[in-house]
């Protein structure tokens, strides 16, 4: 192409607004790829040890298991306050940021609590372990996530979101649910883990990397 | 329009000029990240005083406290904290960010210019190269006899460890580093890239993680090589925390550079740029960081179990706790082959790129490129287990992953043939970035084939873990890799600095490295074939020939780069001035001129055509008069064919 066919007088005029906000979101969404790529990776962590439960260690008999109760009250509180972003982004709700913000600061507060709270400790097995590294990492989601509900909820106050910034506000709400789905996902993965733990190996693997029998083989006596 | 301009018609409600922000550079960066560092320590001291992790808890906790503070005190949380606070950078912070009437001074700030991060990647790669090409001269002086004693056991382990983790590193980022973040935005027609702060956080990022690996050095070392297999880094000293850390730290600076270099191509592409009229470079470059996104988490998660396993006592890789060292390979290598193409795809798309401009011809076959590449992104997540046959996992699997290690060379073949076919009765102008392309066919060629065979599974186990393998991945990596980042150093040089690169030391570099990089490691193989175990600071003395033969190559090689690297520093400081398009090529960034305004375009381009369009038009004539930088008009150079 020569230089002369490259000149477009209307280069000079500004970007739209729009045009920078679907850049920010298709960044944000590439962000997304990467840590939903960390999720996946820790919970194949966590069953792929529980499959494998190398030498009977996984999480042997007496040990302590993770109540459910906390990690599935934690993802209900999270996704009430991305419901709560999301109705004041559509209008229906006036304080709805600032409840969103609120509820994702009680549910980093209940996740904390729900560690201290562990009848185990993070060096007593690979389950307890892979369970302690998994409330962690939403430990973190929930700290960045009170961290950019804060700012939209300063912002707003400040009138600071406006124009092209506007775009912040919805590109937090895109975070909020991947959040709400990351921790979904620990929850399950938890659940998952915590409804075979306990399983005998089979008898005629004894050796380390042997499968333990399914879970729909393993008999409540033996959980 | 900069991208600093966004903030010119989007206009904050209250925006103070940045105080502070303005006086912070490097040197606050390290003062501020030695003061965190000593107070994390102090810290972590009391924290976990006489608990059994306590060096590792301290390692950690200092290496993170200097991180922390060498971002903080280069200013990169700035933005993020008037974000939080209402109170966005104004127009002029912006453009003081973009390191505008600055000089040289913006090079050690926190600067958003792309062309200032390219620069700046540039010359990390080139102190990353001369760090690990180093330690590869001392490890091959020690191999240069059976029992040379020139370096102990622990230390031999450890430099080969660093030397590989380095090489990785700095292959990784040197091509889309410095020419994806100079280049690209050029080549595409836009200002800037889509996040200018995430980009230079990206770069400083890697420099904050430089100090943490080389630590390791002086913490015991990372006994168990590049790759950190456990259960020996479980057990390591706190060498290995230095060797997580770093790895953690590289994996956030990917994240962020992968997630802005994407941005930028699939957003911020000139009008008319559709994907067809979109260089194949650009393409080359997307892959890798489309491939590195969601590959490096898993390495990340990787490190992060293990930062569980020795500073918390965790299990993840103990077997003994229901752990498994299996679980580190998987993840390891789910990254670890990506990593390959991430480091192979814009190398040779580089190489693509200017064979057509020294070729005079269109690129051969534009779709079969693309669709090369998009086969070989898409195969190489799947091929992770063929690192793994000997290791005894999961035996069942061995077949369908030596299928698709082998598939994944039919795409690499259609490069091949791209450039072939491109090469075929193409008028060449034999530059040294030409040279490069014929120097990489070459290597390719051998890397290539043998890894092929060591896909296969029974030649696996016989040639796994011997100098083999070592000679196999030099050629792919080095051979084909770094020679494109070379030929791509060469072509992109006068853009970049705006001045020729010299002509007889990178041939004389050239022929130094060439020979020797094919002396050395052709006879890695030899020594490899007749059972040579990798790894391993003695040997029997019936591999002493080959190991001769290797050590004198890697010498020539190490002699190649010296006069490469005179070369650029010479050429840089007092080279020929360079034309805007010295080489008469069609891409978009060699219709701005030297030096390259801030804005790089002063009217955004309209792309009605696609890059490729050789041998339509009379060629430049030869050995034109030098034209001054900034004359904006084509030019020619000496050498040019007629």
């Amino acid at each position: 192409m020569s230089t002369e066919s490259l000149v477009n007088k209307e280069a000079f005029a500004p970007e739209e607004p729009h045009d920078f906000g679907e850049r920010w979101r298709v960044g944000a969404l590439l962000l997304i790829l990467a840590d939903a790529a960390f999720v996946a990776a820790l919970s194949f962590s966590f069953l792929y040890l529980r499959a494998l439960d190398t030498q009977g260690s996984f999480h042997p008999g007496g040990t302590g298991v993770a109540t459910l109760w906390w990690p599935w009250t934690v993802s209900a509180v999270m996704v009430l306050s991305a419901l709560a972003y999301w109705t004041q982004l559509r209008g229906s709700f006036a304080n709805g940021v600032a409840v969103s913000v609120a509820g994702m600061a009680v549910a980093l507060v209940l996740t904390i609590v729900q560690m201290y709270q562990f009848p185990f400790t993070v060096s007593d097995n690979a389950y307890s372990a892979a369970v302690w590294i998994i409330t962690a990492a939403n430990v973190f989601h929930l700290a960045l996530t009170v961290f950019l509900g804060l700012g939209i909820a300063i912002r707003r106050q400040r009138g600071a979101n406006r124009g092209a910034r506007d775009w912040h506000v919805r590109i937090v709400g895109i975070w909020y649910t991947w959040v709400c789905v990351a921790a979904f996902v620990g929850t399950l993965t938890i659940s998952v883990a915590n409804g075979t733990v306990g399983c005998p190996l089979a008898k005629d693997q004894p050796d380390p990397g042997a499968r333990s029998v399914p879970s729909s083989s393993c008999s409540s006596s033996a959980r | 329009m900069t991208t600093a301009d966004i903030y010119k018609t989007d206009p904050s409600p209250v925006a103070p000029h940045g105080g502070i922000m303005r006086r912070l550079n490097v040197g606050t960066g390290i003062i501020a990240g030695i003061v965190l560092a000593v107070v994390a320590n102090v810290l972590a001291k009391k924290l976990a005083d006489g608990h059994t992790h306590e060096p590792d808890v301290r390692a950690v906790f200092t290496m993170f406290g200097w991180a922390v503070g060498f971002l903080l005190g280069m200013g990169a949380f700035t933005g993020p904290f008037r974000w939080l606070v209402g109170r966005d950078l104004t127009h002029a912070d912006e453009l003081f960010l973009a390191g505008k009437d600055q000089g040289v001074g913006r090079y050690f700030r926190f600067t958003t210019d792309h062309k200032v991060v390219g620069i700046q990647y540039l010359v990390l790669v080139m102190v990353m190269l001369g760090a690990g090409g180093s330690m590869a001269m001392l490890i091959r002086t020690d191999l240069i006899s059976p029992n040379s004693g020139f370096l102990g056991p622990q230390t031999y382990n450890s430099l080969v460890g660093l030397h590989g983790l380095t090489m990785i590193l700095a292959t990784i980022i040197m091509v889309t580093g410095p020419f994806g973040n100079f280049v690209v935005p050029l080549m595409i027609g836009a200002r800037d890239m889509a996040f200018p702060r995430l980009n230079a956080l990206s770069f400083w990022l890697l420099v904050a993680m430089l100090p943490i690996l080389y630590s390791a050095a002086f913490l015991g070392g990372i006994p168990m090589g590049w790759v950190g297999y456990t259960p020996i880094a479980d057990q390591g000293p706190p060498g290995v925390d230095a060797y997580m850390m770093a790895i953690l730290v590289f994996a956030v600076s990917t994240a962020v550079a992968g997630m802005n270099i994407t941005t930028t191509i699939v957003t911020m592409r000139a009008r008319g740029m559709t994907w067809t009229r979109t260089p194949i470079f650009v393409y080359g470059v997307l892959a890798s960081v489309v491939l590195a996104l969601p590959a490096f988490p898993f390495f990340m998660a990787a490190e992060l179990l293990l930062f569980v396993d020795r500073v918390m006592g965790g299990g993840f890789y103990v077997p003994n706790r229901g752990g498994q060292p299996w679980l580190y390979q998987n993840l390891f290598w789910l990254m670890g082959h990506p990593e390959v193409y991430v480091i192979l795809i814009p190398a040779v798309t580089a190489l693509m790129e200017l064979t057509a401009v020294f070729a005079r011809k269109p690129l051969f076959s534009f779709r079969i490129a693309v669709l090369s590449i998009i086969a070989i992104v898409g195969l190489s997540a799947t091929v992770w287990a063929h690192h793994m046959f000997a290791s005894g996992w999961a035996p069942d699997l061995n077949g369908p992953f030596m299928l698709t290690t082998e598939m994944i060379s039919i795409p690499t073949g259609g490069l091949f043939l791209v450039i072939l076919g491109t090469i075929w009765r193409g008028r060449i102008w034999t530059a040294f970035p030409m040279m490069c392309t014929y120097a990489m066919l070459w290597n390719f060629i051998i890397g290539g084939i043998t890894g092929i065979y060591l896909s296969d599974v029974p030649l696996d186990y016989q040639l796994h873990g011997s100098m083999f393998v070592t000679a196999h991945f030099h050629y792919t990596l080095m051979g084909a890799g770094l020679t494109g980042a070379m030929g791509a150093l060469g072509y992109w040089f006068p853009k970049m600095t705006g001045r020729m690169l010299g002509n007889t030391p990178a041939f004389v570099s050239f022929w130094l490295v060439q020979i020797g990089f094919n002396v050395t490691f052709l006879g890695m193989f030899m020594v490899g074939l007749q059972g040579q175990p990798r790894r391993v600071v003695h040997y029997d003395a019936s591999f002493h020939t080959g190991n001769t033969i290797s050590t004198l190559g890697a010498y020539c090689i190490g002699i190649g780069m010296l006069v490469l690297l005179y070369d650029v520093i010479s050429s840089w400081r007092h080279g020929d001035l360079a034309p805007m398009n010295p080489w008469g090529a069609k891409t978009l960034e060699w219709t701005v001129p030297n030096p390259i305004p801030l804005e790089n375009f002063a009217v955004l381009p309209v792309v009605t055509e696609d890059a490729y369009g050789y041998g339509e038009e009379p060629v430049p004539e030869s050995e034109p008069e030098p034209v001054p930088a900034s004359a904006g008009a084509e030019a020619d150079v000496p050498g040019a064919p007629a």
